[in-house]
């Protein structure tokens, strides 16, 4: 039997490697293929540009896109970016509305990569298991999810299912995923990133068997040259492990980051006060944690993470586009530790009993579509999943079974509690001198980067010795280096710290309503936050004991979603000092923009479908953009 | 006998016999290939490594005869299915079928770089795809209609008729976001920083060295002054080789892909019937 045995194996070697043909042609080592240069790209400018991307979408390799018919490629993602048209899974074609993104990667999860579609190949040996034959070569879609779902559980326990769990071909579909990002990498046009996500998700100890989980995901984001092999959750779920494997990828000389998100669903686990495994934080822990995730991305198509109305009770625009269902279950995540306006007021404790900050980070947004390319227009929105989302009844927009009405209709468990809940993808900006990986990469190091809801509103940022004439200074900008630092920066200070802030509109988008600054500190009481309107559209001021502008007026017209006119202002600027300053208190201020409000995607598809409006949906949202903090601490 | 050797009727008799010994032989031979299952030891080897894999360990000999039991009557139960036709109708053999086909038809799309000499042909006979567009270099000065909303367009004329713009253009215009000169932009850019309208309206503008306008935007006023007009090119071949390797490969692919279901389409007759 033995001798039978290594014959058999060498059989299957052989059959294993004429498998997979479906796969390009794979690179054996993942080079470097951008030489650092003196020379500058068309569109340099040392007071720097602001770009707009998107650091997080899917495509067929993503175990949960494959499954749900997304056959796009990562080189289809690049194409969308640069403005091309794809197909949706649902047959109806994708096009980004607005101009070509600036830098863009695919991140498809490092779990599992490229392994459904082999399993789903039949000259894949892979399609020959079992678990193939139970997903790809069955008719009853609840057994199909069954199935299927013991590789989520797979990927949330961090056990590989033997057999299914090729490790050859996971590294070839990310040597060809590195090499794709190579080859569409264009400097001063379009900058991609070899990137995947790391998908953690924790157990809750109350609900065994469940799903449901703390959500602790992060896309893993490479400057330029990446390693043959990625580390995933079926190395190690915990995220320390993967901050080791990063800290060793710098030593050798590949910088890398990972960018946490959707800890709205992280059940408080992404903002803890505790390590991952339940150790006190310490110095080691604030030092590494900073030094792997400078930037977090806070809005995406699974809501947004930047604060929850129960924290903040005061902010009238904190319910904004909030999901709060633990991934793929009905049960409600955790609210403390999740949110990040609460994380940037725990950080600065942590930083006095460790010396390190480990929350000091920046924001951007993305789209964490599963399709290959973002919907980023409320008007022109397809959700993110595939074919269980691609149509508006899919998703609760519009009444299922072709009702117009809502009244009496059965309505949709996952349209109503997941898919309706969600909101159109948002943008990664960053400020940099040039569109280059080295440029757009040291940006979000330094955190000169913000966060936007889907309008590619722009917005500047600093802190320091600013003064009301710099406003109209025509060299605003410059003049705003030299006098302080500019967001994702650090303020010293003795005195109430003084701020400018300045946002212009999309051109494509509404008007600009507020500029507001946002101060989040830690007291022996626990967490601080205070809301500023610093800048009101229509010439009008805050008041001096709300803090509040009043309201422009503006609204929409719900018969075809047209703004009003004559209220906002295409850009608001303004210096603003704390006026509440503590001396010797440490703080983060960031800045939040609100645009007058625009009809929301589901009033689009239900307008487009001419039938009644969700009852239980917002009509209208006010987009918006956030900057990332400026910290002041005292001399 | 040699009389019965001439009797047609004694051919005919012994004809029929040969046939029928013919067709009786025949006929086994067909049966008994149909009803022979060969089970190969690469296959059994195949079976006993999924189970390895499944199982983490090698299957013991009572593991491999319950493969081998359940090889055979896997192979029983299809042969008699198809026998019945059981395949005829069955949305997901039917869906399998069509997959295992498209994938092989996927596979022949992975085609090979032709030589540097063909790809530079290539590019030179598809020149659209790798055209730079047309970037207009210019600077600006921005009237914010903040304070001035009425006055706006009349502030931005008596601006230009005025004499002495050019020394310290830069003081006449209010900051702008994205800055009040510009580089080589294309369009799409353009539109990025101040909007449709005004970027239709930048490359409409001719060729000249002096102040123009006003024009409109998103935000404001603009007064434009062209510093450069640079006209839509076509790069060297060598510079972008890479990309048009990419784009070759991406259409190659696609066209292949095409071609070859379309090939396959056309040996078909389509009828709609009512």
């Amino acid at each position: 039997m033995n001798t039978k045995w290594l014959a058999g194996s060498a059989i299957f070697v052989l059959l294993a490697a004429c498998g997979d043909t479906s796969l390009e042609a794979p690179s054996i080592s993942p080079k470097a293929t951008t030489q650092p240069t003196s020379e500058k790209t068309a569109g340099f400018n040392a007071s720097k540009n602001v770009y707009f991307g998107d650091l997080h979408i899917h495509t067929k390799n993503s175990f949960d896109a494959y499954i749900f018919n997304v056959r796009t490629t990562p080189a289809d993602v690049y194409r969308f970016a640069s403005g091309e048209t794809l197909k949706h899974p649902a047959g109806f074609e994708m096009t980004l509305a607005g101009p070509p993104l600036d830098f863009v990667a695919a991140t498809d999860h490092g779990a599992y990569m490229g392994i459904l579609p082999a399993m789903d190949n039949p000259d894949s040996p892979l399609s020959d298991l079992e678990i193939s034959k139970k997903i790809f070569g069955a008719n009853d879609p609840d057994a199909i999810i069954r199935n299927f779902q013991t590789i989520g559980q797979s990927v949330r326990s961090g056990q590989p299912i033997d057999g299914l769990y090729d490790r050859d071909l996971v590294d070839r579909t990310w040597q060809d995923a590195v090499a794709t990002a190579d080859r569409y990498y264009k400097p001063g046009t379009l900058t991609t990133f070899a990137a995947y996500e790391f998908t953690a998700v924790t157990t809750r100890a109350d609900s065994p068997g469940s799903f449901a989980g703390g959500n602790l995901h992060r896309n893993v984001v490479f400057k330029d040259a990446a390693p043959g092999r990625l580390h995933s959750v079926l190395e190690s779920p915990n995220p320390e492990d993967l901050w080791d494997w990063m800290d060793d990828e710098r030593k050798a000389g590949r910088d890398v980051i990972a960018i946490p998100h959707n800890s709205n669903v992280s059940d408080g686990k992404m903002f803890d006060l505790v390590q991952y495994g339940g150790g006190v934080i310490d110095a080691d822990y604030t030092r590494q944690r900073l030094r792997n995730e400078p930037v977090v991305e806070m809005s995406q198509v699974k809501g947004t993470s930047e604060t929850h109305p129960a924290l903040s009770p005061n902010d009238e625009f904190a319910g904004f586009e909030i999901y709060d269902k633990l991934l793929a279950s009905n049960i409600e995540s955790k609210i403390n530790g999740s949110y990040i306006r609460e994380a940037l007021a725990r950080g600065l404790a942590l930083e006095e009993a460790t010396g390190t900050n480990p929350y000091a980070f920046g924001l951007i947004g993305s789209s964490d579509s599963h399709v290959a390319g973002g919907a980023y227009d409320e008007n022109d929105y397809w959700s993110k999943v595939g074919v269980v989302d691609g149509a508006a009844a899919q998703r609760g927009s519009v009444p299922p079974g072709g009702a117009k009405a809502w009244e009496g209709v059965e309505r949709d468990e996952n349209a109503e509690n997941w898919f309706s809940k969600w909101s159109a993808a948002g943008y990664a900006a960053v400020w940099a001198e040039e569109n280059t990986r080295e440029s757009i990469f040291n940006g979000m190091r330094q955190k000169e980067t913000y966060a936007t809801s889907g309008p590619r509103i722009r917005l500047r940022f600093f802190g320091g010795d600013m003064t009301s004439d710099m406003l109209n200074a025509a060299d605003m900008a410059a003049q705003g280096y030299s006098a302080g630092v500019p967001m994702g920066g650090n303020l010293s200070t003795d005195v109430a710290p003084t701020f400018m802030a300045w946002a212009a509109r999309d051109p494509r988008g509404a008007q600009l309503d507020r500029l507001q600054i946002i101060k989040s500190w830690n007291t022996a009481d626990g967490p601080k936050e205070a809301v500023y309107d610093m800048a009101c559209s229509d010439g009008a001021s805050p008041d001096a004991v709300t803090n509040r502008c009043p309201e422009n007026g503006a609204t929409v017209d719900l018969k075809d979603c047209s703004p009003s006119t004559g209220q906002g202002d295409p850009e608001l600027k303004a210096v603003w000092t704390d006026p509440d300053y503590t001396a010797g208190e440490s703080a983060a201020y960031y800045v939040r923009v609100l645009e007058n409000p625009t009809c929301r995607w589901s009033t689009w598809d239900a307008l487009k479908a001419g039938t009644e409006f969700h009852p239980d949906l917002p009509t209208t949202i006010k987009e918006r953009a956030w900057s990332s903090p400026i910290w002041t601490a005292s001399n | 006998m040699k009389y019965l050797l001439r009797e047609p009727f004694v051919h005919f008799v012994l004809l029929g016999g040969l046939l029928f010994a013919c067709h009786t032989v025949w006929q086994n031979h067909v049966s008994k290939q149909d009803r022979t299952i060969s089970v190969s030891p690469a296959e059994m080897e195949r079976q006993a490594q999924i189970f390895a894999s499944e199982n983490k360990r090698p299957p013991t000999d009572a593991d491999l005869e319950g493969l081998l039991f359940a090889h055979i009557e896997e192979q029983v139960l299809m042969r008699e299915a198809k026998r019945l036709g059981l395949d005829e109708d069955d949305t997901i053999i039917r869906r399998r079928l069509a997959q295992k086909m498209r994938f092989m038809i996927d596979d022949l799309g992975a085609p090979e770089l032709p030589p540097r000499e063909q790809l530079k042909t290539w590019f030179e006979n598809n020149p659209t795809r790798f055209i730079r567009p047309e970037t207009r270099s210019f600077e600006h000065i921005y009237l914010s209609p903040k304070g001035r909303s009425d006055t706006v367009v009349a502030d931005a004329k008596t601006l230009l008729s005025k004499t002495g713009i050019e020394e310290d253009w830069k003081s006449s215009s209010d900051p702008f976001m994205a800055g009040l000169s510009f580089t080589r932009l294309a369009q799409p850019a353009v539109q990025r920083d101040f909007g449709t309208a005004f970027a239709t309206a930048l490359f409409a503008l001719p060729d000249s060295p002096d102040w123009q306008g006003p024009v409109n935007s998103a935000f404001g006023v603009h007064l434009i002054r062209l510093t450069d007009i640079s006209a839509e090119y076509l790069p060297d071949f060598a510079e972008i080789q890479i990309e048009v390797e990419t784009v070759w490969l991406d259409e190659a692919k696609r066209v292949e892909n095409s071609r070859a279901l379309k090939d396959l389409i056309a040996t078909y007759r389509v009828e709609v019937t009512e």
